[in-house]
């Protein structure tokens, strides 16, 4: 209940930030202009506007849970009210769990409306809209559950500025994983190898949850693969997150 | 029976590059007992805040026990009857005092019905009716003051730690903040605060404890501590002339003499009764009469001194030379 109090509240502390609205007219704009102004053939420029809106909504997506997330770490941080919240009887766990609950609730919101314009743009340009598509947005919601994790646990153990750096630095490379394992494969000697490919292991994939050119050239996707990568991202970030809540448990709230 | 106890808690800081600790709390005693006020009064870095962070088990001492309600440690259930105001109020800035309470009320497990009457009450309580739909980042520091009053108080708590109340706040609030901590102490609430006016101590405090040099440097019972006045007083008078009225005359002394007023000290018996009938016989007057008490502000400063010099502790005779010195 009190997690549920606390993922309320945080969701509703976000809906007040402006710079929310300021990234969805951004990204409306950005998809409406790739219609408008793209001057290919229809047939490209459909397949454009699809690539870069449904590029527009993960990248987005994942800015604003960076930039809201850890700004709503730094503010609690800074004003004492981190320290206010947990001398009421709530476990530090509770408070992880909410703030986790709020800052996915946040980004779902913020995913499906700018879907919503995508799939108005996409209709405009004379295209339909594929499961392709809606599956490439799910993908993208799943994305930002393992993002916001990582924000969690990154902004728990260090300051909420040097949290949002490692959690970029974790979703680049988390995009770029699957070309560690090539790489791990290539070099020389079991160490370095060792190291590639626990490093594959440990970052999240987050190119697995990229079915954009899937989408985009209406190529099928494999039986189960949308289960498969669901079960993936839920563990992954639970995983995350539980480790978050060891960290927060231990942390000294001064 | 003690609400609230503390043995031997120390507590150090890591600081600097190299993570040294510099001790803080270094084996703090503190003994709260039920339905009392505990002033914790300390000079600036003493550790007072420090000390309530731990209680809260927001810190974690390095050794040492924490007993709140017969219960080592502050976990949920102890949280629920604790109520606390930090240095900085923690108040989220985008929200107005109504929906801050709510949050709060909920967060204590309270019922809808409930939060809103009692967030209606409070915010009355703390005279913020007419600012209550406005949002705390247009409050000035005095009314986030008020506001954290009310959170600290949401819950209806059994034991309050009170970090620095007064703070910010104007006459009117600290008035009226006097009179609440009286009526929660009537209430038989347990109250431990720190400040640094010790007027405000003085006004609602039962015993008062000082924290210097990490532990507990004085602890003093301020009923004993007005109870046993010096028996002198202070008498200042007007219109008479020095050279007819001697203070030696009535085993004084005196203090300041110019332009026909005068200050003298003496003892507070037959004496002033004799300087009294005399001032009026010499077509003086007396201004005032004041008697001479211990000031906490001299023990205060007494006890602070001591522990900077790494003294040990006075003798029970120089104790209370000091108590009385003016
Ligand atoms: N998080 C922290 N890290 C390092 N040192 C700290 C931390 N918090 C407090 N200190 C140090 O501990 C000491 C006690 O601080 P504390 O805030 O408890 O003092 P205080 O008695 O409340 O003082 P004041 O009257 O100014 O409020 C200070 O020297 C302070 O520098
Ligand atoms: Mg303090």
């Amino acid at each position: 209940m009190r997690v549920v109090t606390l993922a309320k509240f945080t969701l509703k502390s976000y809906l007040q930030e402006k710079i929310l609205l300021v990234v969805m007219l951004f990204a409306a704009l950005l998809m409406l202009s790739s219609y408008v102004l793209s001057p290919l053939a229809v047939g490209a420029q459909q397949k454009i506007v699809v690539d870069i809106g449904l590029a527009a909504i993960s990248i987005f997506a994942v800015s604003l849970i960076v930039l809201l997330g850890a700004g709503s770490f730094h503010l609690e941080k800074e004003r004492g009210i981190l320290r206010a919240l947990l001398a009421k009887p709530i476990s530090r766990v509770e408070f992880v769990l909410g703030k986790y609950a709020g800052t996915v609730a946040m980004v779902s919101i913020v995913v499906v409306l700018m879907a919503s314009v995508h799939m108005l743009v996409i209709t405009l340009s004379g295209s339909d809209v594929t499961d392709n598509m809606l599956t490439a947005v799910y993908l993208t919601l799943l994305e930002g559950a393992i993002v916001t994790a990582l924000l969690t646990l990154f902004a728990s153990f260090s300051s909420p500025v040097l949290g949002s750096f490692f959690t970029i630095s974790c979703v680049v490379a988390g995009h770029f994983s699957s070309d560690l394992l090539t790489f791990a494969e290539r070099m020389g000697g079991t160490t370095p190898k060792i190291v590639a490919a626990g490093a594959y292991y440990l970052l999240p994939n987050l190119e697995l949850l990229n079915v954009r050119s899937e989408a985009v050239h209406g190529l099928a996707l494999p039986e189960g693969f949308v289960l498969g990568v669901t079960f993936y991202a839920v563990a992954y970030a639970a995983v995350v997150l539980y480790l978050a809540t060891l960290v927060f448990r231990a942390k000294e709230v001064s | 029976m003690a609400i609230l106890e503390l043995h031997a808690v120390q507590k150090s800081f890591r600081s600097g590059f190299l993570g040294i600790r510099t001790p803080v709390l270094k084996g703090l005693d503190l003994s709260v007992e039920a339905g009392e006020v505990y002033g914790f009064l300390g000079h600036n870095g003493a550790g007072k805040s420090t000390t309530m962070k731990v209680i809260l088990g927001l810190l974690k001492p390095d050794a040492g026990r924490i007993v709140v309600f017969g219960k080592e440690g502050a976990g949920r259930e102890t949280r629920a009857r604790i109520g606390y105001l930090g240095e900085e109020v923690g108040l989220y800035p985008h929200v107005n005092a109504v929906e801050a309470l709510t949050l709060v009320g909920e967060l204590c497990g309270m019922s809808r019905s409930q939060t809103r009457t009692r967030a209606h009450d409070l915010i009355e309580q703390v005279g913020l009716s007419d600012k209550r739909a406005v949002k705390i980042k247009h409050y000035s520091k005095g009314m986030r003051q008020r506001l954290g009053i009310a959170t600290a108080l949401m819950n209806d708590p059994e034991l309050l730690l009170l970090d620095e109340p007064y703070s910010g706040l104007d006459p009117i609030g600290r008035k009226h903040l006097r009179e609440l901590l009286v009526d929660l102490k009537r209430q038989g609430k347990t109250i431990l605060m720190s400040s640094h006016i010790v007027p405000d101590v003085e006004a609602v405090c039962d015993r008062v404890g000082i924290l210097s040099g990490g532990k507990l440097a004085r602890l003093m019972n301020l009923h004993e501590v007005y109870a046993g006045e010096t028996g002198e007083v202070e008498v200042t008078i007007a219109g008479v002339d020095r050279r007819r009225l001697q203070a030696v005359d009535y085993g004084g002394t005196e203090l300041f003499s110019k332009e026909g007023l005068m200050i003298l000290r003496c003892a507070g018996d037959r004496k002033l009764q004799n300087l009294i009938a005399d001032v009026y016989s010499s077509q003086g007057h007396v201004i005032e009469v004041k008697p001479l008490r211990t000031r906490l502000e001299d023990v205060f400063v007494d006890a602070v001194r001591e522990a900077r010099a790494g003294e040990a502790p006075r003798g029970a005779n120089e104790r209370e030379a000091a108590l009385t010195r003016r």
